[in-house]
């Protein structure tokens, strides 16, 4: 009784979520159709514009607030490592907490400035651009920047644990990396990863019905559609994939 | 699913540190931390491999202890 009752309660919640999103769908629809109308696009499209034609200034912004305080952090890591003194397990469990916090801090500031920098050389790639070449050259030169920061944060890594000794320019450098990390590492890394595919199902989905909404109002064509969906299609697949792959292998003998 | 161990009592008799027992069990010095505060438990590989470390039993080392909720489930039964 209580099944047949949870499966009712199933089935309804799931009618009601339909609804809600098909609600939530046409009222998007008949605003972003209304924003179209109203001329904003034409608005927003001239302040785009104005965006690419000064887009220097913003990659220029942008390594100043992200990769200036990644390498702040990394040369703060490199100096707690150099200093390091500890007479018990505690203080070393504090000190590993900094120097976790310190490298972390380093590596998503990092990352988070290769994405929006990568995102930023594409915009800057546009005949409106007066300074390309400058934009190109700022591109490479904040890349070089980026990478020796995460070859630097591998270095601490491998200090501090000389068995992660893993070559960081090297195509299997994943599969290496996970081979020299014991259990409980392995188990944080592949938490951490089934946390992200489950959030990036609903970011996908999100970007996909974004997508969706801009097709007629920026007049953005198919291709991203098609993109996304396809990103969507790999991101579901490749999950499945492997874990009808790993059922047949040992799980962890 | 709680775990009792008394991994610190048995590295404190043999007198070496979380990084020598790390090093001589195969893994890091930051888990043998977390097996000690019980913020992680070891598989049955590494338990096997501490207990031999040490010259006992796995169950010398840790124990199970049942939470509430398993107790009342027990008890439905």
């Amino acid at each position: 009784m209580n099944k047949e009752k949870k499966r009712r309660s199933a089935a309804l919640m799931t009618a009601l979520y339909m609804l809600i999103g098909g609600i939530f769908g046409a009222g998007s629809m008949f605003l972003f159709m209304s924003i179209k109308d109203s001329g904003a696009t034409q608005w927003f499209m001239k302040g785009f514009e104005g965006f690419v034609i000064h887009i220097v200034y913003v990659q220029i912004a942008l390594g100043l607030i992200l990769q200036l305080p990644a390498v702040y952090f990394f040369r703060k890591g490199k100096k707690l490592i150099d200093t390091a003194s500890y007479s018990s397990d505690e203080e070393e469990d504090q000190f590993e907490d900094r120097f976790d916090q310190t490298l972390n801090s380093a590596l998503i500031l990092n990352s988070t400035h290769m994405v929006l920098s990568f995102i930023l050389f594409g915009i800057a790639i546009d005949e409106r651009n007066a300074l390309i070449w400058v934009s190109i050259g700022i591109f490479l030169m904040l890349m070089l920047v980026e990478i020796s920061v995460e070859y630097g944060v591998l270095g601490l890594l491998k200090k501090r644990n000389p068995i992660k000794d893993v070559d960081p320019t090297s195509l299997k450098f994943e599969k290496e990396w996970i081979n020299v990390c014991d259990e409980a590492e392995r188990l944080m890394i592949y938490k951490a990863s089934y946390k992200t595919f489950s959030n990036m199902k609903i970011i996908l989905l999100c970007a996909f019905i974004i997508t969706f909404f801009t097709k007629p109002v920026f007049g953005t064509g198919n291709f991203p559609l098609i993109l996304l969906g396809f990103v969507w299609l790999s991101h579901n697949t490749l999950y499945y994939f492997h874990t009808m792959q790993f059922k047949k292998e040992k799980i962890n003998a | 699913m709680p775990l009792i161990n008394r991994l610190k009592v048995y590295r404190a008799e043999l007198g070496i540190n979380q990084a020598e027992l790390g090093q001589r069990a195969g893994v890091s010095r930051q888990t043998i931390s977390l097996i000690e505060r019980g913020d992680y438990s070891p598989s049955v590989v590494l338990a096997l491999k501490l207990a031999k470390i040490f010259n006992t039993s796995v169950e010398a080392i840790f124990a199970y202890e049942e939470d509430d909720y398993e107790r009342e489930e027990k008890s439905y039964e």
